[in-house]
Protein backbone atom coordinates (compact mmCIF):
# COMPACT_ATOMS: atom_id res chain seq x y z
CA UNK A 1 0.00 0.00 0.00
CA UNK A 2 1.42 3.81 -0.83
CA UNK A 3 0.17 6.86 0.18
CA UNK A 4 0.13 10.11 -1.78
CA UNK A 5 2.35 12.14 -0.02
CA UNK A 6 4.84 9.69 1.64
CA UNK A 7 6.07 8.22 -1.75
CA UNK A 8 8.91 10.17 -2.86
CA UNK A 9 9.24 9.94 -6.89
CA UNK A 10 12.14 7.88 -6.67
CA UNK A 11 11.32 5.14 -4.50
CA UNK A 12 9.56 2.37 -5.94
CA UNK A 13 6.94 -0.09 -4.59
CA UNK A 14 6.28 -3.09 -6.03
CA UNK A 15 2.57 -4.03 -7.33
CA UNK A 16 0.94 -7.05 -8.36
CA UNK A 17 -1.49 -5.86 -11.51
CA UNK A 18 -3.85 -8.87 -13.96
CA UNK A 19 -2.67 -8.41 -17.50
CA UNK A 20 -4.27 -10.60 -20.22
CA UNK A 21 -2.40 -13.25 -21.65
CA UNK A 22 -1.69 -12.17 -24.37
CA UNK A 23 0.19 -9.22 -23.53
CA UNK A 24 2.05 -11.04 -20.81
CA UNK A 25 3.27 -13.68 -23.62
CA UNK A 26 4.15 -11.00 -25.62
CA UNK A 27 6.34 -8.80 -23.45
CA UNK A 28 8.00 -12.11 -21.94
CA UNK A 29 8.73 -12.38 -25.79
CA UNK A 30 9.92 -9.43 -26.68
CA UNK A 31 11.76 -9.08 -22.67
CA UNK A 32 13.83 -12.28 -24.20
CA UNK A 33 14.54 -10.51 -27.83
CA UNK A 34 15.98 -7.29 -25.90
CA UNK A 35 17.54 -8.93 -23.06
CA UNK A 36 15.62 -7.16 -20.60
CA UNK A 37 13.24 -7.84 -18.24
CA UNK A 38 9.86 -7.71 -18.51
CA UNK A 39 9.67 -5.45 -15.54
CA UNK A 40 11.84 -2.91 -17.69
CA UNK A 41 9.56 -3.28 -20.69
CA UNK A 42 6.82 -2.58 -18.37
CA UNK A 43 8.07 0.16 -16.23
CA UNK A 44 8.79 2.11 -19.71
CA UNK A 45 5.88 1.61 -21.44
CA UNK A 46 3.94 3.41 -18.28
CA UNK A 47 6.91 5.63 -18.38
CA UNK A 48 5.72 6.68 -22.13
CA UNK A 49 2.42 6.82 -21.05
CA UNK A 50 2.57 9.45 -18.38
CA UNK A 51 5.29 11.34 -19.91
CA UNK A 52 4.21 11.70 -23.23
CA UNK A 53 1.51 10.02 -24.68
CA UNK A 54 -1.67 11.37 -22.56
CA UNK A 55 -0.19 14.86 -23.83
CA UNK A 56 0.33 13.89 -26.88
CA UNK A 57 -3.05 12.43 -27.48
CA UNK A 58 -4.68 15.56 -26.30
CA UNK A 59 -2.65 17.56 -28.20
CA UNK A 60 -3.18 15.84 -31.21
CA UNK A 61 -0.15 14.29 -32.35
CA UNK A 62 -0.16 11.75 -35.14
CA UNK A 63 2.01 8.88 -36.64
CA UNK A 64 3.75 9.17 -40.06
CA UNK A 65 6.38 7.16 -41.90
CA UNK A 66 9.20 9.13 -41.55
CA UNK A 67 10.05 8.71 -45.27
CA UNK A 68 6.84 10.31 -46.50
CA UNK A 69 7.45 13.27 -44.46
CA UNK A 70 11.19 13.42 -46.15
CA UNK A 71 9.67 13.32 -49.29
CA UNK A 72 7.59 15.63 -48.54
CA UNK A 73 10.91 18.35 -47.37
CA UNK A 74 12.03 17.06 -50.90
CA UNK A 75 8.90 18.86 -52.60
CA UNK A 76 9.51 21.80 -50.67
CA UNK A 77 11.48 25.85 -51.84
CA UNK A 78 13.86 26.54 -49.05
CA UNK A 79 11.77 29.72 -48.54
CA UNK A 80 8.68 27.43 -47.76
CA UNK A 81 10.64 25.40 -45.37
CA UNK A 82 11.82 28.27 -43.89
CA UNK A 83 7.57 29.41 -43.27
CA UNK A 84 6.94 26.54 -42.11
CA UNK A 85 10.09 26.10 -39.47
CA UNK A 86 9.00 29.47 -38.39
CA UNK A 87 5.29 29.15 -38.10
CA UNK A 88 5.60 25.79 -36.03
CA UNK A 89 7.82 26.99 -33.61
CA UNK A 90 4.51 30.26 -32.97
CA UNK A 91 2.18 28.07 -33.03
CA UNK A 92 2.94 24.67 -32.33
CA UNK A 93 6.45 25.18 -30.17
CA UNK A 94 4.41 28.11 -27.67
CA UNK A 95 1.24 26.21 -27.82
CA UNK A 96 2.70 22.61 -27.00
CA UNK A 97 5.24 24.13 -24.37
CA UNK A 98 2.66 25.88 -22.60
CA UNK A 99 0.23 22.93 -22.67
CA UNK A 100 2.72 20.40 -21.75
CA UNK A 101 4.89 22.72 -19.06
CA UNK A 102 2.84 25.46 -18.34
CA UNK A 103 5.48 28.46 -18.56
CA UNK A 104 8.21 29.17 -21.07
CA UNK A 105 11.53 29.30 -20.08
CA UNK A 106 14.50 27.70 -21.23
CA UNK A 107 14.15 24.67 -19.28
CA UNK A 108 10.91 24.15 -20.90
CA UNK A 109 12.33 24.78 -24.21
CA UNK A 110 14.59 22.33 -24.02
CA UNK A 111 12.62 19.43 -22.23
CA UNK A 112 10.24 19.82 -25.09
CA UNK A 113 13.05 19.22 -27.90
CA UNK A 114 13.77 16.33 -25.56
CA UNK A 115 10.58 14.71 -26.26
CA UNK A 116 10.81 15.69 -29.66
CA UNK A 117 14.01 13.88 -29.98
CA UNK A 118 12.85 10.57 -27.57
CA UNK A 119 11.99 7.28 -28.53
CA UNK A 120 8.55 8.68 -28.28
CA UNK A 121 8.05 11.23 -30.97
CA UNK A 122 11.31 10.49 -32.72
CA UNK A 123 10.98 13.56 -34.77
CA UNK A 124 14.74 14.34 -34.68
CA UNK A 125 18.03 12.20 -32.76
CA UNK A 126 18.93 14.93 -30.03
CA UNK A 127 21.96 16.03 -28.31
CA UNK A 128 22.30 18.55 -25.78
CA UNK A 129 25.80 19.34 -23.61
CA UNK A 130 26.30 22.63 -21.59
CA UNK A 131 29.31 23.51 -20.39
CA UNK A 132 28.59 25.94 -18.14
CA UNK A 133 28.79 29.21 -20.45
CA UNK A 134 27.27 27.64 -24.07
CA UNK A 135 24.27 24.93 -24.42
CA UNK A 136 25.19 23.17 -28.08
CA UNK A 137 22.19 21.56 -29.05
CA UNK A 138 22.72 18.96 -31.86
CA UNK A 139 19.80 18.00 -34.08
CA UNK A 140 19.80 15.00 -36.28
CA UNK A 141 16.84 14.55 -38.47
CA UNK A 142 17.41 12.67 -41.78
CA UNK A 143 14.94 14.50 -43.81
CA UNK A 144 17.61 16.48 -46.22
CA UNK A 145 18.58 19.74 -47.35
CA UNK A 146 15.56 21.22 -47.01
CA UNK A 147 14.30 19.76 -43.85
CA UNK A 148 17.60 20.90 -42.35
CA UNK A 149 16.39 24.44 -43.62
CA UNK A 150 13.11 23.51 -41.56
CA UNK A 151 14.59 22.56 -38.53
CA UNK A 152 17.49 25.35 -38.29
CA UNK A 153 14.05 26.96 -38.40
CA UNK A 154 12.60 25.72 -35.97
CA UNK A 155 15.39 26.02 -33.59
CA UNK A 156 16.82 29.47 -34.13
CA UNK A 157 12.77 31.04 -33.84
CA UNK A 158 11.84 28.32 -30.69
CA UNK A 159 15.40 30.29 -28.99
CA UNK A 160 15.20 34.13 -30.63
CA UNK A 161 11.31 34.25 -30.96
CA UNK A 162 10.18 32.65 -27.69
CA UNK A 163 13.04 33.86 -25.69
CA UNK A 164 14.56 36.59 -27.04
CA UNK A 165 17.83 34.84 -27.00
CA UNK A 166 21.25 34.81 -29.15
CA UNK A 167 22.12 31.94 -30.85
CA UNK A 168 24.34 30.56 -33.64
CA UNK A 169 23.54 27.79 -35.87
CA UNK A 170 24.99 25.90 -38.51
CA UNK A 171 23.23 23.57 -40.83
CA UNK A 172 24.60 20.39 -43.48
CA UNK A 173 21.97 18.57 -44.97
CA UNK A 174 20.87 16.09 -42.19
CA UNK A 175 21.79 18.04 -39.24
CA UNK A 176 21.79 21.53 -37.36
CA UNK A 177 23.72 23.09 -34.44
CA UNK A 178 22.83 25.41 -32.10
CA UNK A 179 25.27 27.38 -29.85
CA UNK A 180 23.37 29.15 -27.21
CA UNK A 181 25.47 31.28 -25.04
CA UNK A 182 23.75 32.66 -21.67
CA UNK A 183 23.41 36.22 -21.37
CA UNK A 184 24.42 38.33 -18.03
CA UNK A 185 20.84 40.20 -18.62
CA UNK A 186 17.26 39.01 -19.53
CA UNK A 187 15.63 40.69 -21.61
CA UNK A 188 11.61 40.81 -23.02
CA UNK A 189 10.44 37.90 -25.20
CA UNK A 190 9.40 39.26 -29.07
CA UNK A 191 6.51 36.98 -30.00
CA UNK A 192 5.94 35.00 -27.30
CA UNK A 193 2.96 35.33 -24.17
CA UNK A 194 4.30 37.57 -21.49
CA UNK A 195 5.51 35.14 -18.51
CA UNK A 196 7.42 35.95 -15.74
CA UNK A 197 11.04 35.40 -16.32
CA UNK A 198 13.29 34.41 -14.02
CA UNK A 199 17.32 34.79 -13.38
CA UNK A 200 19.29 32.88 -15.74
CA UNK A 201 21.10 31.17 -12.94
CA UNK A 202 17.65 29.67 -12.14
CA UNK A 203 16.10 29.21 -15.25
CA UNK A 204 19.73 27.22 -15.91
CA UNK A 205 20.44 25.32 -12.98
CA UNK A 206 19.30 22.11 -14.30
CA UNK A 207 21.00 22.04 -17.51
CA UNK A 208 24.44 20.22 -16.39
CA UNK A 209 26.42 18.39 -18.76
CA UNK A 210 24.02 15.65 -20.24
CA UNK A 211 23.11 14.29 -23.40
CA UNK A 212 20.28 12.00 -24.80
CA UNK A 213 19.70 10.22 -28.03
CA UNK A 214 16.41 9.94 -30.25
CA UNK B 1 -10.27 5.68 -4.27
CA UNK B 2 -8.33 4.03 -7.33
CA UNK B 3 -7.39 1.99 -5.00
CA UNK B 4 -11.06 0.88 -4.45
CA UNK B 5 -11.44 0.87 -8.09
CA UNK B 6 -8.65 -1.33 -8.92
CA UNK B 7 -9.87 -3.62 -6.01
CA UNK B 8 -13.76 -3.75 -7.42
CA UNK B 9 -12.17 -4.68 -10.78
CA UNK B 10 -10.34 -7.62 -9.92
CA UNK B 11 -13.25 -8.98 -8.03
CA UNK B 12 -15.33 -8.71 -11.19
CA UNK B 13 -12.50 -10.81 -13.41
CA UNK B 14 -12.01 -13.28 -10.48
CA UNK B 15 -16.15 -14.17 -10.57
CA UNK B 16 -15.67 -14.25 -14.63
CA UNK B 17 -12.85 -16.21 -15.03
CA UNK B 18 -13.92 -17.84 -18.63
CA UNK B 19 -15.12 -14.03 -19.81
CA UNK B 20 -11.57 -12.14 -19.17
CA UNK B 21 -8.41 -14.94 -18.58
CA UNK B 22 -6.29 -13.04 -17.13
CA UNK B 23 -2.73 -13.74 -14.84
CA UNK B 24 -1.11 -12.28 -12.09
CA UNK B 25 2.05 -10.27 -12.37
CA UNK B 26 4.06 -8.13 -9.94
CA UNK B 27 5.88 -4.84 -10.75
CA UNK B 28 7.98 -2.79 -9.10
CA UNK B 29 7.54 1.09 -10.40
CA UNK B 30 8.90 4.29 -9.55
CA UNK B 31 6.38 6.19 -6.99
CA UNK B 32 6.73 9.52 -9.70
CA UNK B 33 4.96 6.67 -12.23
CA UNK B 34 2.45 5.44 -9.77
CA UNK B 35 0.77 8.32 -8.41
CA UNK B 36 0.21 10.08 -12.31
CA UNK B 37 -1.16 6.31 -13.41
CA UNK B 38 -3.32 6.95 -10.32
CA UNK B 39 -4.01 10.72 -11.20
CA UNK B 40 -5.02 9.52 -14.84
CA UNK B 41 -7.17 6.39 -13.85
CA UNK B 42 -9.06 8.57 -11.66
CA UNK B 43 -9.63 11.49 -14.08
CA UNK B 44 -10.76 8.50 -16.61
CA UNK B 45 -12.81 7.38 -13.85
CA UNK B 46 -11.28 3.89 -14.79
CA UNK B 47 -8.56 1.24 -12.44
CA UNK B 48 -5.24 1.56 -12.20
CA UNK B 49 -5.11 -2.17 -13.86
CA UNK B 50 -7.16 -1.20 -16.60
CA UNK B 51 -4.91 1.98 -17.55
CA UNK B 52 -1.55 -0.32 -17.05
CA UNK B 53 -3.38 -2.92 -19.36
CA UNK B 54 -3.80 -0.43 -22.33
CA UNK B 55 -0.19 0.98 -22.01
CA UNK B 56 1.43 -2.36 -21.67
CA UNK B 57 -1.14 -3.45 -25.01
CA UNK B 58 -0.48 -0.28 -27.21
CA UNK B 59 3.33 -1.21 -26.52
CA UNK B 60 3.51 -4.40 -28.01
CA UNK B 61 0.91 -4.14 -30.43
CA UNK B 62 2.54 -0.77 -31.80
CA UNK B 63 4.90 0.77 -30.24
CA UNK B 64 7.86 -1.82 -31.33
CA UNK B 65 6.56 -2.35 -34.74
CA UNK B 66 6.49 1.37 -35.31
CA UNK B 67 9.89 2.52 -34.02
CA UNK B 68 11.33 -0.33 -36.15
CA UNK B 69 9.38 0.89 -39.47
CA UNK B 70 10.42 4.84 -38.28
CA UNK B 71 7.01 5.99 -37.77
CA UNK B 72 7.51 9.37 -35.91
CA UNK B 73 4.86 11.78 -34.07
CA UNK B 74 4.00 15.06 -35.98
CA UNK B 75 1.46 17.47 -34.80
CA UNK B 76 -2.08 17.39 -36.97
CA UNK B 77 -2.16 20.95 -37.52
CA UNK B 78 1.60 20.56 -39.02
CA UNK B 79 0.87 17.87 -40.87
CA UNK B 80 -2.59 19.59 -42.66
CA UNK B 81 -0.01 22.87 -43.64
CA UNK B 82 1.99 20.25 -45.39
CA UNK B 83 -0.07 18.69 -47.57
CA UNK B 84 -1.85 22.71 -48.03
CA UNK B 85 1.28 24.18 -49.10
CA UNK B 86 0.94 21.79 -52.45
CA UNK B 87 -0.65 21.73 -54.90
CA UNK B 88 -3.36 19.43 -56.10
CA UNK B 89 -1.49 17.65 -58.39
CA UNK B 90 0.95 17.23 -56.62
CA UNK B 91 -0.37 16.19 -53.26
CA UNK B 92 -2.09 13.56 -55.82
CA UNK B 93 1.52 12.67 -57.19
CA UNK B 94 2.54 12.17 -53.42
CA UNK B 95 -0.21 9.88 -52.67
CA UNK B 96 0.07 7.33 -55.57
CA UNK B 97 4.07 7.36 -54.66
CA UNK B 98 3.25 6.76 -51.24
CA UNK B 99 1.54 3.71 -51.75
CA UNK B 100 3.46 2.47 -54.50
CA UNK B 101 6.24 2.85 -51.95
CA UNK B 102 6.08 3.44 -47.85
CA UNK B 103 2.69 2.34 -47.74
CA UNK B 104 3.23 -1.10 -49.40
CA UNK B 105 6.67 -1.58 -47.40
CA UNK B 106 4.16 -0.60 -44.62
CA UNK B 107 1.83 -3.31 -45.33
CA UNK B 108 4.72 -6.48 -46.30
CA UNK B 109 6.69 -5.01 -42.79
CA UNK B 110 3.33 -5.45 -40.49
CA UNK B 111 1.70 -8.88 -42.45
CA UNK B 112 4.34 -9.95 -44.62
CA UNK B 113 1.94 -10.03 -47.09
CA UNK B 114 -0.18 -7.74 -49.41
CA UNK B 115 -3.77 -8.85 -49.98
CA UNK B 116 -7.37 -7.17 -49.82
CA UNK B 117 -7.72 -8.02 -46.12
CA UNK B 118 -3.88 -7.19 -45.22
CA UNK B 119 -4.14 -3.87 -47.27
CA UNK B 120 -8.06 -3.09 -44.78
CA UNK B 121 -6.41 -4.31 -41.82
CA UNK B 122 -3.22 -1.90 -42.45
CA UNK B 123 -5.51 1.31 -42.70
CA UNK B 124 -7.24 0.19 -39.68
CA UNK B 125 -4.01 0.34 -38.32
CA UNK B 126 -3.31 4.10 -39.55
CA UNK B 127 -6.66 5.26 -38.49
CA UNK B 128 -6.44 3.44 -34.93
CA UNK B 129 -5.85 5.06 -31.85
CA UNK B 130 -2.32 4.15 -32.06
CA UNK B 131 -1.39 6.31 -35.23
CA UNK B 132 -4.36 8.76 -35.34
CA UNK B 133 -4.01 9.19 -38.93
CA UNK B 134 -7.47 9.61 -39.44
CA UNK B 135 -10.79 8.21 -37.94
CA UNK B 136 -11.36 4.85 -39.68
CA UNK B 137 -14.95 3.21 -41.01
CA UNK B 138 -15.40 0.11 -42.18
CA UNK B 139 -18.66 -1.14 -43.50
CA UNK B 140 -19.70 -4.26 -45.99
CA UNK B 141 -22.88 -3.80 -48.07
CA UNK B 142 -23.61 -6.24 -50.89
CA UNK B 143 -20.35 -6.88 -52.41
CA UNK B 144 -19.28 -3.42 -51.57
CA UNK B 145 -16.92 -2.11 -49.02
CA UNK B 146 -17.40 1.45 -48.07
CA UNK B 147 -14.34 3.11 -45.90
CA UNK B 148 -14.30 6.19 -44.49
CA UNK B 149 -11.36 8.51 -43.37
CA UNK B 150 -12.10 11.11 -41.21
CA UNK B 151 -9.06 13.33 -40.75
CA UNK B 152 -10.26 17.05 -40.22
CA UNK B 153 -7.29 18.37 -42.25
CA UNK B 154 -8.60 19.44 -45.59
CA UNK B 155 -8.95 18.85 -49.05
CA UNK B 156 -5.22 18.34 -50.34
CA UNK B 157 -4.94 15.65 -47.51
CA UNK B 158 -8.12 13.85 -48.81
CA UNK B 159 -6.55 14.20 -52.54
CA UNK B 160 -3.81 12.52 -51.19
CA UNK B 161 -6.06 10.06 -49.37
CA UNK B 162 -7.70 9.24 -52.27
CA UNK B 163 -5.27 8.55 -54.38
CA UNK B 164 -2.93 6.67 -52.17
CA UNK B 165 -6.18 4.28 -51.97
CA UNK B 166 -6.74 3.94 -55.09
CA UNK B 167 -3.47 2.78 -56.18
CA UNK B 168 -3.20 0.28 -53.05
CA UNK B 169 -6.50 -1.12 -54.30
CA UNK B 170 -5.91 -0.95 -57.96
CA UNK B 171 -3.60 -3.48 -58.16
CA UNK B 172 -5.90 -5.95 -55.85
CA UNK B 173 -8.11 -5.42 -59.57
CA UNK B 174 -10.63 -3.93 -57.27
CA UNK B 175 -12.52 -1.32 -58.48
CA UNK B 176 -12.62 2.25 -56.22
CA UNK B 177 -14.42 4.83 -56.22
CA UNK B 178 -14.11 8.20 -54.00
CA UNK B 179 -15.63 11.21 -52.69
CA UNK B 180 -13.67 13.78 -51.61
CA UNK B 181 -14.67 16.35 -49.21
CA UNK B 182 -12.55 19.10 -46.87
CA UNK B 183 -12.33 16.81 -43.85
CA UNK B 184 -13.02 13.37 -44.76
CA UNK B 185 -12.78 11.08 -47.70
CA UNK B 186 -15.50 8.27 -48.57
CA UNK B 187 -13.96 5.18 -50.22
CA UNK B 188 -16.07 2.41 -52.05
CA UNK B 189 -14.53 -0.56 -53.46
CA UNK B 190 -15.75 -3.90 -55.28
CA UNK B 191 -14.38 -6.48 -57.17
Amino acid sequence: MYYKGTLTPRETITRTIRLSPEVDEDLQQLARQERVSVNYLVTSSLKRLTEWDIAAEKFGFVAIPGFLHAKMYSYFTVEQARELGEWAAKNFGRDFILFRFKKLSLDTVLETLRLLGSRYARVFSLQHTFDGKVHTIIVKHGLGAKGSVFNEEFLTSMFKGLLNLDIESERTEDQVVIRLRIPRETRTPSWSEPHSRQSFERRVHEAIPFSYGG
Amino acid sequence: MADLLTELRLEVERAEPARVPSGTRTIRLEGDILLKLEELANQENVSISFTINKALRRHVEWEIYAEKFGFMMEFTSKMRRLYESFSDEKVRELGRQSAENEYSEFINFWFKKIDFDTTLKALEILGSEYARSFKFEHSFDLNMHTIIFKHDRGPRTSAFYAEMTKVLFNRLNMKVDTVESDQQLTITVRN
